[in-house]
This record gives structure tokens, sequence and C-alpha cells, in this order.
């Protein structure tokens, strides 16, 4: 149906990207069509694709309303490109993102869904992915669609379990965990948490750890929706996260259960694809208003560099005078809004030099409404690299002004001088820290780590394990 | 307890498999009851600590030597036939011992600061052996390696992140034992500790990330993991 070559197609936008997967929006060059382009990195590993070509081809003659239509797919140099269906709304996952969802959206969701999936099993084809990031919808038609399933997922999970073992256990069944034979039970128990996820925005243990949560899954009880859903919800989930797979109900009997019977249609997804879109509309202007404020921030440099010169002229006269006394007896004042952290960071002649400059009447309103408003972090990082440098700067001059100095010396002191200066605001900061001594190097008595604390508790708890054994 | 220490000490260094049973068996006893929470005396613990800052009652010395002659007994295929769970099991009991040694007592880490030391962990570093050692291994490793960048540094020098990583890719590789090398992983790209002692050795989590890419795909996903779920709590990155 569509070309198997690479420069027969335009990739116009990146959806989507995972550990060795991008997605792309395409256009087929010749027909104008847009469709989707999954592209795989083969230099993982993978030597022989036709077993992948064999499966995408079956895959090309999976024909349901619900499910991703697969177009075929080709290698170009080492990547290996997929050719799927596009669906212009986006995933599920991009809709929680506003959200939670109502119960009435989620019904239509998993009744749509479970069309899919009933076609699948019917094929005896399990999914293995079932998530709200891979469902997709139409902003159109409001059709719900099952994608990433088959090769593409197994591929994509595959690859990135091979290397790195970090998947995403949050929707896996206790029996996929465990290794034990499973089959079209498993996405029962996906489709079961994808429920959770749409009616709390995220899976059940979210925010724990990938490790924590797949020795979790098989040994808790099922995870159940809280008592603000309705009863009808609640039971639905409850058939399909049973721990024993057969216990489970199948995607045909799911369709009859009362929560899915009454669904309304899918055109009543469509207004809130438009309320997305529209989302999107008002983040672009939100980022405008970013770059606003950041604009606003550039004209205070100009202030501090007309300042600079006078500065400069004032504590290099100062030094000239070889006058240390006023340098070590500076007080700071009671007003002044340096952190008492800062004064026992800062040596002295920094103190001396802050002080000198927020005391300057020429120093802008602007300024200091800004330090309140971006906090003292902001504060603390332009005045203590400004003040650095300038300390450096002064130094090096008052060393210049000694007249014993030779005239190589005077030579390679003027050029340090010269590239310190000519250093960007990064690196100049960068090697300022590098040279300054720091207190907390020298904390006499050092505190364990958190990790050591951890890994104590953890030994602890193994031992009192180890001797009940024994004993 | 000094002549417990002692006693214990001789059946570690008895190069023969039951009298190091015995030993590990003194010093895992003395080693439990100082380490549990305690609302009595705290003396027996203080002076335990002290014994340990001898190298003649230091206990994690004689333990290293009992683990070079229980995997050098491993090696003898017509012994360790017989025996071989015997030995597997004294194997795993006795590194469990050592976590506890360093983490009471973290000065004996130090002994840990030695290539042929950490050479004992590259032999229990290999496909061929059964996971349960894997897995020990990978767990005492990462106690021998909290707050010790030259550990870690050293390990490196003798191609042990590499074996890690060739074991973690290992088609025969339980599950338990890669998930045990991920965690070893979360702790190798957390930042380590910043003091005087330590500076000379010290890599940022930007340069680790970096070396453990020479051999090991998609690690910025695991430093994205690392920071997204901290299992080890918030980290400090101050100096990073």
């Amino acid at each position: 149906m569509y070309p198997l070559n690479a420069n027969s197609y335009t990739l116009l936008r990146k959806l989507g990207s995972g550990s060795f997967g991008v997605v792309w929006k395409a256009r087929e060059n010749v027909s104008g069509d847009i469709i989707a382009i999954k592209q795989i990195d083969l230099e993982t590993g993978i030597d022989d694709i036709t077993d992948i070509e064999q499966e995408v081809f079956m895959l090309s003659n999976c024909n349901s309303s619900n499910v991703i239509q697969y177009y075929g797919c080709f290698v170009d140099g080492y990547t290996l490109w997929i050719l799927m269906e596009h669906m212009d709304g986006g995933s599920v996952s991009g809709l929680l993102k506003m959200g939670r969802l109502n119960e009435q959206v989620i019904s239509i969701i998993l009744r749509e869904v479970l069309y899919g999936l009933n076609y699948l099993h019917g094929q005896n084809k399990i999914h293995r992915d079932i998530k709200a990031a891979n469902i997709l919808l139409s902003s159109s038609t409001g059709n719900v669609k099952l994608a990433d399933f088959g090769v593409a997922a197994q591929l994509s999970n595959a690859a990135s379990r091979r290397h790195t073992f970090v998947g995403t256990p949050f929707w896996m069944a206790p029996e996929v965990i465990q290794q034990t034979s499973y089959g079209l039970a498993a996405d029962i128990w996906s489709l079961g948490i994808t429920a959770i996820e749409m009616a709390n925005g995220i899976p059940p243990r979210a925010t724990m750890h990938p490790m924590r949560v797949i020795f979790e899954i098989p040994q808790s009880e099922p995870p159940k929706l809280d008592d603000h859903f309705s009863p009808t919800f609640r039971d639905f989930v409850s058939c399909c996260l049973d721990l024993n797979p057969n216990m489970r109900w199948s995607a045909k009997e799911l369709l009859q259960h009362p929560f899915i019977k009454s669904a309304g249609t899918v055109k009543d997804i469509i207004p809130l694809l438009v309320q997305k879109e529209n989302k999107l509309f008002d983040d672009s202007d939100q980022s405008v208003l970013e770059e606003t404020i950041n604009n606003t921030l550039k004209p205070f440099e100009e202030p501090i560099a007309e300042g600079n010169a006078d500065i400069e002229d004032w504590t290099f006269e100062t030094v000239k005078k070889s006058d240390s006394t006023v340098l070590g007896n500076t007080s700071i004042p009671k007003n002044s809004i340096i952190s008492s952290q800062n004064k026992e960071e800062l040596p002295s002649s920094i103190k001396y030099l802050e002080k000198t400059i927020m005391s300057d009447q020429a120093t802008p309103h602007p300024f200091s409404k800004s330090l309140s408003e971006k906090g003292s972090s902001y504060h603390k990082s332009l005045t203590s690299d400004f003040a650095m440098k300038h300390y450096i700067k002064s130094t090096i001059r008052s060393m210049l002004l000694n007249d014993k100095l030779s005239a190589t010396q005077r030579s390679s002191l003027e050029s340090f001088y010269t590239s310190f200066i000519s250093l960007d605001k990064n690196l100049s900061s960068k090697f300022v820290n590098q040279i300054t001594p720091d207190n907390r190097l020298h904390h006499k008595k050092q505190k364990r780590s958190p990790i050591s604390q951890l890994l104590f508790s953890r030994w602890l708890e193994e031992t009192e394990k180890r001797r009940s054994l024994n004993g | 307890m000094e002549d417990l220490l002692n006693n214990a000490k001789q059946h570690l260094c008895m190069r023969n498999p039951k009298l190091i049973r015995i030993g590990l068996r003194q010093v895992e006893s003395i080693v439990y009851h100082v380490a549990k929470p305690s609302h009595d005396d705290k003396i027996p613990r203080e002076i335990f600590l002290k014994l340990q800052d001898s190298p003649l009652y230091n206990s994690t010395t004689p333990c290293i030597y009992a683990l070079d002659s229980l995997l050098e007994y491993q090696q003898n295929e017509e012994a360790y036939e017989k025996n071989f769970q015997f030995i597997q099991k004294l194997i795993d009991d006795l590194l469990h011992v050592i976590e506890g040694l360093v983490l009471i007592h973290p000065k004996s880490q130090t002994l840990f600061e030695d290539k042929a030391t950490l050479r004992l962990f590259i032999h229990l570093l290999q496909p061929s052996q059964p996971s349960m050692l894997q897995v020990a291994a990978m767990k005492t490793l990462v106690c021998i390696m909290a707050d010790r960048p030259l550990a870690i540094r050293l390990f490196e020098q003798i191609n042990g992140l590499q074996q890690i990583c060739v074991v973690f890719k290992h088609k025969q590789t339980s599950q338990d034992t890669r998930f045990q090398i991920l965690e070893f992983f979360y702790f190798y790209l957390s930042p380590e500790p910043y003091s005087i002692d330590v500076i000379a050795y010290r890599k940022t989590r930007t340069e680790k990330q970096a070396y453990l890419s020479k051999y090991l795909s998609n690690v910025q996903g695991l430093r994205d993991d690392l920071d997204k779920f901290q299992p080890f709590g918030k980290l400090d990155e101050t100096f990073d």
C-alpha cells in the first residue's frame, strides 16, 4: 500500500520517543497521506528482521476500527521504520495531563478499547502493553484505537530490557512479572490498571520505585478504586484485577458489564479534545510570557556595567593606598540583604565589596524588586559571581602596581588578566569556585550518607530474617 | 570479647570450610548483637568498635581471607562438587557478614581499597556463578563502596564495571541478579561524597555516566529514573 523506502516520506513532527524508538508524524510524498512512522535503532543488536517483517505483515491484516492500522516496515541504514496509522487527537495519556477524566468519558474509552482487545484476543494476539499512552484518539471522529502492540512494542521493550531492564512495571500483570506462562488475561489486568490511571491521573504505585513495584505487584492485594467512584465502575475494575488470571473477566465478558453497557457515544469525547487543543494554545501564550519575564532581567546588566567603572576606580585607589584596616574593620550594616550564610562563606574583602555595591545610592530600585521576586538564590548567584570576578580583577591589578615586577612577569600577569576577562560567565564562575577554599571540605566529623544509613537498616532486617531461618 | 574475636579469627583463617563456618557464626553472633537497636548497655558496641580499629582484632580482615580460600576451594572441581551447596551458602553468609562489618565500622571499608581484594568480586561476578552469589556480591560491593570513591575508582581500573555489564547483558543471567545490578547502577550514578579525604579520587555524576556509557546503552535512562524515583532518597548534588 505504501512504498517501503525512506525517500518516499517527509518527517513532519516528532510525536513521542521512548528508550529505543521515536515516533514521527510524516507525509507520504506522492499521495500526501499523513501517517505515523516509528523508528527503532537496530544498533542495539537485533540481527535479523525477517521475523519482524513477517509479524508486521500479519499486523497489516488486522482489520478493526479500534486497532491502529500497520502498513509495513523496512530498514534504512541501521534504523527500522514501521509505518502506522496516524491519530491526530494524541493519546489518552496526553488527555490526562489536563486532569483526571470523568466516569462517562472513561466508560466510552474502555468500551472502545475492549472492542479492540476482543478483536485481538479473538485472533489469539496479546497486546502486552495496554496503558493510557498506547490508547490513541481521533479529534475529528472521537474514535479510540489501540496502538503500539505486537512487534513495535515487543521490539522496543526487548531492546530496552536487554540493556537496562528499566521498563514500566506499573501496568504489568502478576504472572508477567513472575515470568510464568501468561496469556490474554495479562491484557485484562493492564486494562484494569489503565482504568485506575484514567480515574486518578496516575497508575497505582506510580510514585514507588519500579524495582519495588515489581516485587509488590504479585504479593499484594489487587489495587482498588476508592469510594469516590461509582459502585459499577469499582466493580468493573475488580473484575479486571484478580491475581488469578483465570478469574478475570474476558474482553468479551467485560463488554457486557453494566459500567460498559451504559457508556455513551465516541462523539462525546470530541469536546475534550477541542479543549485539549485550546489548552496547548494557552500553554504557548504562557511560554511567551516567560520570555517577557526573562527579557525584563536584561536591563539590569547595564546599570551594573555603568557602575562598574566607578567601583573599579574606587577600589583601585583604596588598594593603592594599602589601607588594609578599612577592609578588615568594615562591618555589615544590619539592614544589609546579605544573608548570614553568605557572611560566613565569603572572604571579608568580598563582604566589603558587596557592601559597597548594595549601599550605592545609584543602585536601581528594579534590581531590589527583582531580588525580592526571585528570591535569595538569584541574589547570591549574581552578587557572588560578580564580586568574586571583581575581586580577582582587582587582585591582579594591585599586583601589576608592584614596581619590582620583572618585565617578563608583568607580561605574563597581563596575559593572565586578559585571558580571565575573556572567559564567559559560566566558565569564570566555575574557575573561581574551583580555586576558592571551601570550608565544607574540612568537616571533622563526616556524617554517613543516606545511602549508608539505608544499607544498614536493610542489612539489619535481612540479618534477623536469616537468624530466624538458621535457628 | 577479645577472646571470642581471636577465636573466630583463627577459625576463619584455617582454609577449611567447616572451620570457616564456625568462625563465621562467631563473628555473626557478635556483630548482630552489637548492631541491633538496644535500650540496654552501649558499652559492648563501643568496645567492639575500638577492637575493630586494631589490626589484631579486626574481623573484616580474616573474613576477606576466608572469602579468598572459599573461592579457591570453589576452583577445586572434585571437592567442590560434593559440597557445592554448603560452599555457596557459606560464601553467601560470609558476604552478608562482611556487609554488616563495614556498615558498623566504616574504617573497615579501607581494607577493600585494594585491587587484589576487589578482584575477589570479579570472581563472584562471572556468568557461570550461581545467581545467589552474584546477588550477594553486588550487595556487598555497594556496602564497601558507599562513601568510598577510591574503592570505586580501583574497581573501575580492574574493569569491574565492564564485568558487571557483561553479566547484566548475559542471556543466562537471572532476573534477581539483574535487579541487584540495577540497584548497583543507581548507586554508582549517585553523587559521591565531597571531603578533603576523597576529593582526589572523586568523579561527578556526569563523568560516571560517560564512563558507564562505554559498556551500557541508555545510561541516561538510568539517570533519569534515579532522579525521578530516588531509591536512595533525595541526593545531595551540591558538588556535581
